[in-house]
């Protein structure tokens, strides 16, 4: 075998396929060559996404943890007691709704957010939607889905929020303290509420069907518009859903830039706790003292203490249009956070 | 229903085509950026490789009005671009050979005998190769590399990389010769030889 032979097998084992995101940069390429703001060079290895999801969890986070009618009051209230903080691991859902149908929502983004009982580095964990997985058995209008293979989201679609809980610890091994569902229609309650949030739009957007109507450059965005510049999934980007999620992390990176100051804001604090109480529901509830305590602690941490990542994972072979959990790095991800992933079958005795 | 007679576009007729629409651009993209992200994959590992691809067809892009259109094969102008840029993260591709090198060998699933059969696998040589590649000056891992994991021909590795062909040859006999002597340092194979 001579040096070139060698070479050439080592690089095969070295290789990597394209991933289903190397279709963001497709899209990057398509929004032209305009100047983008580098990353610093120890993030630019990152997966965008990932990135994006850093702040967008804390956006949600946030005014998630404090937004409760109850806990305004308490909020502004009670005296600053302290009182022991637990690690805390909290599951994110965006959670939309299709169709007509009340019971029709899908929850379209998943994010896993651990905070350390000293609270000094956040991790969250973007679960991809179309991450296939085993889904536990749930239950589902009186009866009980057996164990099966899934698409993540449909957890969700199928046992509701407890059940897309369910599925995420089977998987991380880690426990969930409270799930937190986000929705869509409800944003813009929040958005109103935090007086609009600013987006720049590289061009002109006109989509009736989306109800959009906004010129091109920087502009703050109230309401049924914000909605709308969320949701649309066709007059914006390439009409991908990456795209889309992609403008919906950085909608929700701007609203954390307003949210932040108004947590310290006694007066301003209590109405955006109130509007955006109708956008959040989290099970289980947490009392108001809990929120607040956990509020409070959150209040002191910087987007730059927030590790953001997406779960490894890979595409899946019999439908490259999905994907799979990568091990071990995924099961080694969990267990630095706590958890204690499932063992493979045959390994463990229960 | 009539035969298609249009031929399929060469990539000098995109890249003229998307001086007026952009859009025709991307058509490069679909064509060649898997091709390129597994050759940076190759070098700096996956995490970066995505990004790197991103980046060069933004650059690719920007230049679109200075390719010279009598090339009709764009692969030699984008692998340039890219090892380009894969030279501004000398420490991640730096970094990248040293976990090689540090990496285990894993032929657990080969029996003894087998060994005896192959003589020294590929992964047995990884840590060795890793080393070699570490150690090469920029130029001729370039050159190297291009040859030995792209598909480019001589002539299409001096248009990459905007040398002489001769230049190329030189460089290449040069950085095998450095990889040999790693090889041959510690590899019983070379040794018999």
């Amino acid at each position: 075998m001579d040096d070139l032979t060698m070479l050439r097998d080592l690089g095969r084992t070295l290789e990597h396929e394209p991933p289903p995101s190397l279709v963001r940069q497709r899209q990057r390429l398509l929004e032209g060559a305009r100047p983008h703001r580098r990353l610093p060079r120890l993030m630019r290895g990152w997966v965008l996404i990932g990135l994006a999801a850093v702040v967008t969890a804390a956006a949600i986070v946030v005014p998630v943890l404090i937004l409760h009618p109850r806990s305004a009051q308490v909020a502004v209230n009670q005296p600053d007691a302290a009182r022991p903080i637990k690690e805390l691991n909290l599951l994110v859902l965006g959670v939309d709704r299709r169709g007509g149908a009340p019971g029709d929502v899908r929850s379209d983004t998943m994010m896993l957010v651990h905070l350390p009982a000293d609270r000094k580095k956040t991790t969250v964990v973007s679960l991809p939607r179309d991450l296939m997985v085993l889904i536990p058995p749930c239950k589902a209008l009186g009866e009980t889905i057996p164990t099966h293979l899934g698409l993540i989201n449909s957890a969700f679609t199928e046992g509701g929020s407890s059940c897309s809980a369910k599925t995420v610890e089977s998987i991380t091994g880690m426990r969930i303290d409270h799930v937190v569902e986000v929705h869509f229609t409800g944003l813009k309650t929040m958005v109103n509420a935090l007086g609009g949030v600013e987006i720049t739009l590289p061009k002109a957007v006109k989509d009736k069907a989306a109800g959009l109507d906004l010129p091109a450059g920087k502009q703050v965005v109230q309401g049924d518009q914000a909605l709308a510049y969320v949701r649309t999934r066709h007059s914006l980007g390439d009409g991908s859903d990456l795209s889309r999620i992609e403008r919906q992390q950085q909608f929700l990176i701007a609203m954390f830039k307003k949210v932040r100051p108004v947590l310290a804001d006694p007066i301003r604090l209590p109405v955006l706790l109130h509007e955006s109480s109708k956008a959040i529901k989290i099970s289980p509830g947490l009392d108001a003292r809990a929120m607040f305590d956990i509020a409070r602690s959150l209040a002191t941490v910087e987007s730059r203490d927030i590790r953001s990542v997406t779960v490894p994972w890979r595409p899946y072979p019999p439908d490259p249009n999905r994907v799979e959990m990568k091990q071990p790095s995924a099961d080694k991800l969990f267990a630095s956070l706590g958890g204690t992933p499932p063992k493979k079958a045959g390994k463990k005795a229960r | 229903m009539t035969v298609p007679t249009t031929a399929v576009p060469r990539d000098s007729d995109l890249i003229a085509d998307s001086r007026t629409e952009p859009e025709a651009f991307a058509v490069l993209f679909d064509r060649y950026a898997g091709m390129l992200y597994r050759y940076v994959s190759r070098r700096m590992g996956p995490e970066i490789a995505e990004d790197l691809v991103g980046e060069t067809f933004l650059v690719a892009f920007a230049g679109r009005s200075g390719y010279d259109l009598s090339y009709a094969d764009a692969r030699p102008w984008l692998f340039g671009i890219i090892t380009n840029l894969v030279s501004r993260h000398r420490r991640t591709e730096a970094a990248h050979y040293r976990a090689l090198q540090r990496s285990p060998i894993e032929d657990v699933a080969q029996s003894d005998d087998d060994r005896v059969a192959n003589g020294v696998t590929a992964r047995a040589a990884r840590p060795l190769l890793a080393r070699a590649l570490a150690g090469l000056p920029a130029r001729d891992r370039n050159v190297l590399l291009l040859v030995a994991w792209s598909d480019l021909s001589y002539e299409e590795v001096a248009q990459a990389l905007g040398v002489p062909i001769g230049t190329v040859r030189s460089r290449l006999n040069r950085a095998r010769r450095k990889v040999r002597a790693v090889l041959g340092d510690s590899n019983p194979m070379h040794e018999e030889n």
